[in-house]
C-alpha cells in the first residue's frame, strides 16, 4: 500500500478564486490531499479580524470550502470545529498572496493571520506571497512559477523533522522561476511607512476630506542586508518565522518600577 | 503635552467621550476615531478603499475606518491633526477586557502598536466588567474609572515620553475606585483557547449553505499566576509592555540551517 499522502489545509485572503490560491492548489494536488477553506471575496489588508458579530455563511463546491468571512474565520471554522474538515491537516498553507507580506505589512496581512491562527490551534503554517518587482509592477505576472517553488518548500516542509519553525512567512519575488535565487532566512525589516494618498478632487466634492490607503512598500533606498525585503530585492525568496506572543518580558521589571513611583 | 486620542467602539462612547473631558483638563488632547464601532477588528487596514474624515464642531476627526486607519492617517496625513506629531497616543477605554490571546485581536492595542511604529509611545486602556457582565448598563458610572485612567496616563507620561518605543496594554476592573487595588506589571496569560463555534442554519442564506457563529473563547481557568488574566480577576489594574517585533529570532538559526 503506498503512504498516505500528506493532509493540507489551504487559505488565503485573496478570496478563493483567486490565481494565487488556484496555481498553489493545482501545484499541491501532485502531492497531497487538499481542502480548501478561502473567503468568498478579497480580504486583503483584515489581519486578525474575526466574525464575531455577524453569522458566517459557508458554501462547499466538493473539498473546497468557500466561506463569506475574514480569513482567520476560515482557519478558526477550519480547526475549532471538529466537523469541518474530514482530517486534522499535517500543514495550513496561505496564500500565494497578491504582492508581498514584508516586515511591519506581516501585522496587517490576512494572509498571515490565517497561517498564524493555525499555528495557535497546533497545526504548522506557512504563509505565502508574491512580490512584484520592480515597485508597482502589479499584479503578480509569474504567480504559476511562484505555485511550483512554494509547493516544493511544503513538501520540503513536510518532509524528515518537519517544519523549522511552527509559523514560516515565505516572499516569493514574482519572477520567471529560472532566475528566482534560493531561500535565505531573512528577519523583518522594521521600518513603517507612511502610506495614505489624499484624494483632493473628492475633497472639494463633498467637503469631506477623502483618503485612499495604498500598499505603499518602497523597494527603494533600503540597504539592511539580510532582512526580508532586502533578500526579496536580491532575487532570493525570503523565509521568516514569526512569533506570536508580543509581551516585551524585559521590560516587565522596568514598567513594575515605573509603577511603584506613582504608589 | 499633546495626546492624540483614539479607540476602536467608534466616537461615540462614553469611555472615549469621558476620557477626552479628563485628559484636557492636563493636555491638548485630539480624538481621531472610527465613525462605527470596531471591535474585533485587530489590525485591520482600509486598503485600496476610499475612507472619509470628518471634522466634529470641536475639530475632533471621525474616520469612516479601522482604529489603525485612525492612527495611520492621523500620523501621515498633513493637517489632520492640529500638530505634525503627538506625544502620545492613548487608545480607549474600551468597553472589555483585552488580555493575554486577545493582544493580536483586539483594535484598541492595534491603534496603539500603530503609533508605536511610527516612533509615538502609546497606551492601550480596556475596562473589564468583573463577574461574567459582560457590559455594563448606559447609565453606569464611569467617572471613578475614568479618573484611575487619567490619572494613571498623566502618572506615567515622562516615562512614556522618554521611552518612546513603548506600548502599554492597561486592563482596570469595573469596581468602585476604592476597592481597586494597585497597578501591577505583569505578562500576558498566553493560552490559545478553542472558540465556541455554533451552527446556526436558520441564518444561512439559502440551504445550499451551512453557516455558523464564531462566539467566545472556552477559557479554561486556572491562569498563571502572575499573569493578566489572574491579576485582573483579584482586582488589580494590570499593565503589560507589548512589543509588535514578530520576525521569531529564536527560530532563525533553524530556518536558516533548513534552507541551505
Amino acid at each position: 500500500m503506498p503512504a498516505a499522502k500528506p493532509r493540507i489545509l489551504l487559505t488565503n485572503d485573496d478570496g478563493f478564486d483567486a490565481l494565487g490560491l488556484r496555481h498553489l492548489l493545482a501545484a499541491l494536488e501532485d502531492f497531497a490531499e487538499v481542502q480548501v477553506a478561502a473567503p468568498l471575496f478579497n480580504r486583503s489588508g483584515s489581519s486578525y479580524a474575526l466574525s464575531l458579530h455577524d453569522p458566517v455563511p459557508v458554501i462547499r463546491r466538493g473539498p473546497q470550502a468557500i466561506v463569506a468571512g475574514t480569513p482567520a474565520d476560515c482557519v478558526i471554522l477550519a480547526l475549532h470545529r471538529e466537523d469541518f474538515l474530514p482530517w486534522r491537516p499535517d500543514l495550513t498553507v496561505s496564500g500565494i498572496n497578491y504582492g508581498g507580506n514584508l516586515g511591519y505589512d506581516t501585522l496587517y496581512s490576512g494572509t498571515v493571520a490565517a497561517a498564524a491562527e493555525s499555528c495557535k490551534r497546533g497545526v504548522p503554517a506557512v504563509a505565502f506571497s508574491s512580490v512584484c518587482l520592480p515597485e508597482g509592477n502589479f499584479p503578480p505576472a509569474h504567480l504559476e512559477d511562484a505555485a511550483q517553488i512554494a509547493a516544493r518548500m511544503v513538501q520540503k516542509l513536510l518532509a524528515g523533522d518537519g517544519p523549522p519553525a511552527d509559523l514560516l512567512n515565505v516572499n516569493i519575488p514574482d519572477l520567471p522561476a529560472d532566475q528566482v535565487k534560493e531561500p535565505l532566512a531573512a528577519g523583518l525589516k522594521k521600518r513603517h511607512l507612511p502610506r495614505p494618498h489624499v484624494d483632493l478632487r473628492r475633497e472639494e466634492l463633498h467637503g469631506l476630506r477623502s483618503i485612499r490607503t495604498s500598499y505603499n512598500v518602497s523597494l527603494a533606498a533600503s540597504h539592511d542586508d539580510g532582512l526580508d525585503l532586502d533578500v526579496v530585492k536580491r532575487g532570493h525568496v525570503a523565509v521568516t518565522p514569526l512569533r506570536l506572543d508580543v509581551a516585551a518580558y524585559d521590560e516587565i521589571d522596568t514598567v513594575a518600577g515605573w509603577l511603584r513611583e506613582l504608589a | 503635552m499633546k495626546i492624540l486620542l483614539t479607540n476602536d467602539d467608534g466616537c461615540a462612547s462614553p469611555l472615549l467621550q469621558g476620557l477626552e473631558r479628563k485628559l484636557r483638563a492636563d493636555a491638548e488632547t485630539c480624538v481621531c476615531a472610527p465613525m462605527t464601532n470596531q471591535s474585533g477588528v485587530s489590525s485591520s487596514l482600509s486598503i485600496g478603499a476610499p475612507t472619509v474624515v470628518k471634522t466634529a464642531d470641536d475639530g475632533n476627526r471621525i474616520v469612516s475606518g479601522t482604529p489603525v486607519d485612525c492612527v495611520h492617517l492621523g500620523l501621515t496625513v498633513p493637517g489632520l491633526l492640529p500638530w505634525p506629531r503627538p506625544d502620545l497616543t492613548v487608545s480607549g477605554i474600551n468597553f472589555g477586557r483585552n488580555l493575554g490571546n486577545d493582544a493580536l485581536y483586539s483594535g484598541t492595542i492595534a491603534a496603539a502598536a500603530e503609533s508605536v511604529a511610527f516612533g509615538i509611545p502609546a497606551v492601550a486602556l480596556s475596562l473589564h466588567f468583573p463577574g461574567g457582565s459582560k457590559f455594563a448598563d448606559a447609565d453606569a458610572d464611569y467617572d471613578g474609572v475614568i479618573g484611575l485612567a487619567r490619572d494613571l496616563v498623566m502618572g506615567l507620561k515622562d516615562r512614556l515620553l522618554a521611552n518612546p518605543a513603548t506600548l502599554l496594554n492597561v486592563n482596570i476592573p469595573f469596581l468602585p475606585v476604592d476597592r481597586i487595588k494597585p497597578a501591577a506589571a505583569c505578562r500576558l496569560g498566553q493560552d490559545h483557547p478553542p472558540r465556541r463555534i455554533e451552527a446556526d442554519p436558520a441564518a444561512a442564506p439559502s440551504a445550499a449553505h451551512e453557516c455558523y457563529r464564531i462566539g467566545e473563547l472556552m477559557l479554561a481557568g486556572g491562569h498563571p499566576p502572575a499573569s493578566d488574566y489572574a491579576l485582573l480577576e483579584q482586582g488589580h489594574v494590570t499593565v503589560t509592555p507589548l512589543r509588535f517585533d514578530l520576525t521569531d529570532d529564536s527560530k532563525m538559526q533553524a530556518v536558516a540551517a533548513w534552507t541551505k
